[in-house]
């Protein structure tokens, strides 16, 4: 199989397997008032550090949730409540993560006022910033990297505009697709809280954080035992913050080396793709580089899909929409690609263990199937 | 004093039936020994249009009462607690057994029915007993009798006493298989499940065939259309399921002919490859989920386009319905929810921009006749798949 999926998700590497299971195999509640739970919450405070190592911050800035979902769910209800008499204007990009732009319908319909920031061309609009933000803002949600297109946003810039304009707003930077990828920090973006995923980094599923920088408060939707200072109640799934932990350190301390192999399979791959007839790379913006995304003339991504899925390749279709539904992906149409294109775009994406052979063969079976033609529209 | 649980079933429009009564109700008893072979074993006692049915181990009552109320030829069922017909006894089961099952409501009713006038009490009289009975017991709940939220019924009929608080309104229609087979051509819409629950309730024994094109469709969208029939199987109990690839024949139609004929013939097709598949399996019908004016294939000159390609009578229970109409009884057999999956089925791809509203039949061979329709679909009838279904565990 080559898998060449891994915005979606990643094989989860063998220190973070090792971590989990010795974590699994330890046990004990790190609440729990006897030794074995004293142990389990040390544990789990190391844990903590690692990850807060990999993203810059504080140990008690990190709070363990049970993935990208979860965490932006919390910091977006959280922040809204929390700041809700202070103003009610909310700025998010038109091209979020259904796990940000779900979470923003709901809040219009409890009456905050969304303002949506274009990213035509797959650049945050800034002058749209610009005018929207105002001392009622509140909220602003900008994702750092596109999951579908690996556009870059300059969440920095448009955080700073936003804070010059508001004294309450919270900005919230969604850096699911960026960990591991780019060096992430709350300093470096100009942001007050951040999300994380594990199995994007090669950790494994369901497990996740928020970075919360000291000072900003939520109020969290979730209530219960009142783990993760009062954050996140649930018992925290440790042996899956062990892995987290692993995955993160392993992915922080190699980041440079892996960045700079992505970039020459993604090369590879882009180069390859251009060459084909009736494929047009979507590019022209700053991009992550796990990320490539391509037009196929002619095709149904979802029938391309199959093809390639049939020779033991795995991609995504660029839209996860139905094209029953007659829904194209909003992110690719929000971007400034045409309907058209949207309804024919694959995504490919790298990791670090991608090789040159798996990318070959990738580029070899499309031109097979381009020049068959078989299954056109 | 204890009371053995049974569940009483009362027979539908069976009853009704003259000389071939004896049959019907021959195949009832297949059905329900079919529904319940999973659970466990039991026994039956029948009289006076009502069977009294208990389990031997009395802790599947319950899971035999849901799977009872899909049964067809069932109009109505209960769980009772049958009694020496004398009110202390009648009296003991429903401060024994009903009283505790009646926390949940606010409101009910007491009723008494009497097939032995013997009885030494009238209806009415045992209907105030049984009242006055739960009424003491139970001082939450109010008498309502025209909207209860629970009715509590006692039957003395000619053997024992029943006594009951839980009837519900059965699968009702005819015992499966006493109309006899049909062919349903079971996609991945709304409609079709319906259809073929419709039939089914008629007493029709189902197969079913899909058809799919890969790569257009997806291995999902085929899980879709089995896991429909796995949920048609609650009713059915099994469903043999039989698939065949058209992505070859769509194909071919898209490069040989007239863009606003391609449905038409492709419906056309998957009739002809029905009906081998009916004649086949000796099946003398076929069962589509159509409804007048729905889409474009479904003007009344389109079918009539489709049924010219058949010999078969193409059975069309959702005919007369709305989209609402066939959208309740999706929800009610618990298939829309699985219907409205996003996933690609065959009939939209390549789908025309402008259909054919008003086809000619002529016009419509004319193009068929571009093609070596005979040939595409013998090449078609080759991918021929089996998948035997059963109801999910």
């Amino acid at each position: 199989m080559i898998y060449l999926d891994h915005a979606a998700t990643t094989p989860p590497c063998k220190a973070a397997l090792d971590a989990f299971l010795q974590e699994a195999t330890l046990g004990a509640n790190p609440s729990s008032m006897h030794r074995a739970g004293f142990d389990a919450h040390t544990r789990l405070e190391d844990y903590r550090k690692s990850v807060a190592r990999t993203v810059g911050a504080r140990p008690e800035e990190i709070t363990f949730t049970s993935g990208g979902t979860e965490s932006a769910n919390i910091a977006l209800f959280g922040a809204a409540r929390a700041l809700k008499r202070r103003g009610t204007r909310i700025l998010v990009s038109d091209a979020e993560h259904p796990c940000v732009s779900e979470c923003m319908k709901a809040l219009e319909a409890e009456g905050f006022d969304v303002v949506r920031i274009p990213t035509r061309g797959g650049v945050l609009d800034m002058d749209a910033v610009d005018q929207a933000a105002n001392e009622e803002t509140i909220l602003a949600a900008f994702m750092l990297v596109n999951n579908e297109t690996g556009a870059i946003f300059d969440v920095a810039r448009a955080f700073t505009l936003v804070k010059s304009r508001s004294k309450y707003a919270v900005c919230f930077c969604d850096c699911v697709q960026a960990y591991g990828k780019l060096p992430v920090s709350l300093c470096a973006l100009c942001a007050d809280v951040l999300s994380l995923s594990a199995h994007k980094i090669h950790g494994v599923r369901g497990v996740g954080a928020l970075v919360v920088k000291s000072g900003v408060r939520l109020v969290s939707p979730v209530f219960g035992g009142g783990q993760e200072k009062g954050l996140r109640s649930g018992t925290e799934n440790s042996p899956a913050i062990a892995a987290f932990a692993a995955a993160a350190s392993d992915a922080h301390d190699n980041l440079p080396a892996r960045v700079e192999a992505i970039k020459t399979r993604k090369a590879q791959l882009e180069r390859g793709l251009a060459a084909l007839d009736g494929v047009r790379v979507h590019g022209g913006f700053v991009q992550a580089a796990h990320i490539v995304s391509a037009a196929f003339e002619g095709y149904k991504s979802e029938v391309l899909l199959h093809l390639l899925s049939d020779r033991g390749i795995c991609v995504s279709a660029g839209s996860a929409c139905s094209s029953k539904k007659g829904a194209k992906s909003p992110i690719l149409l929000a971007h400034g690609i045409s309907a058209r294109d949207a309804d024919c775009t694959l995504r490919f994406s790298l990791s670090y263990t991608t090789t040159e052979e798996e990318i070959l063969a990738t580029l070899s079976v499309l031109e097979e199937l381009l020049t068959k033609g078989r299954y056109r529209k | 004093m204890s009371f053995a649980r049974c569940i009483l079933i009362k027979y539908g429009e069976l009853v009704l039936k003259g000389a071939n009564k004896r049959r019907f109700e021959r195949a009832l008893s297949e059905d329900i020994a079919r529904a319940l072979a999973p659970i466990g074993a039991f026994r039956t006692e029948y009289r006076q249009s009502t069977m009294a049915l208990t389990m031997e181990d009395d802790a599947n009552t319950e899971a035999a009462f849901d799977r009872l109320s899909r049964v067809f030829g069932i109009a109505a069922l209960s769980i009772a607690y049958p009694c020496e017909k004398n009110l202390p006894d009648i009296l003991a089961v429903i401060r024994e057994k009903i009283v505790p099952t009646l926390g949940g409501y606010r409101s009910f009713k007491a009723d008494a029915k009497r097939s032995d006038k013997s009885f030494p009490l009238t209806s009415m009289e045992l209907m105030q007993e049984a009242g006055a009975c739960v009424g003491e017991a139970c001082p939450h709940l109010s008498v309502d009798v025209h909207n209860p939220e629970v009715t509590v019924t006692v039957e003395v009929r000619d053997r024992l006493a029943f006594v009951h608080a839980s009837r519900v309104i059965g699968a009702r229609g005819l015992p499966a298989g006493t109309s006899g087979t049909g062919l349903l051509l079971l996609s991945g819409g709304i409609d079709s499940p319906v259809a073929g629950w419709l039939m089914a309730k008629r007493g029709l024994r189902l197969s079913a065939l899909h058809f799919e094109s890969y790569p257009y469709t997806s291995e999902r969208a085929k899980e879709k259309v089995l896991t429909l029939g796995r949920k048609l199987c609650r009713y059915t109990c099994s469903l043999d399921t039989y698939v065949i690839g058209l992505t070859e024949l769509q194909l071919a139609l898209r490069d040989a002919v007239r863009e606003e004929y391609f449905t038409l013939i492709l419906r056309r097709c998957m009739l002809r490859l029905a009906t081998r598949l009916a004649e086949e399996l000796s099946i003398p019908a076929l069962i589509t989920g159509e409804s007048l004016g729905q889409v474009a294939s479904q003007t009344l000159s389109a079918m009539a386009a489709s049924d010219a390609a058949t010999p078969l009578p193409i059975l069309r229970p959702c005919v007369g319905l709305d989209k609402d109409e066939i959208v309740r009884y999706a929800r009610h057999i618990d298939t829309f929810e699985t219907s409205i999956l996003p996933y690609e089925d065959c009939c939209t791809v390549f789908v025309p921009k402008h259909p054919k509203l008003t086809p000619e039949l002529e016009k419509i061979e004319a193009e068929e006749a571009k093609l070596d329709l005979d040939r595409l679909l013998d090449e078609a009838y080759k991918s021929l798949e089996k998948i035997p279904l059963t109801e999910e565990a």
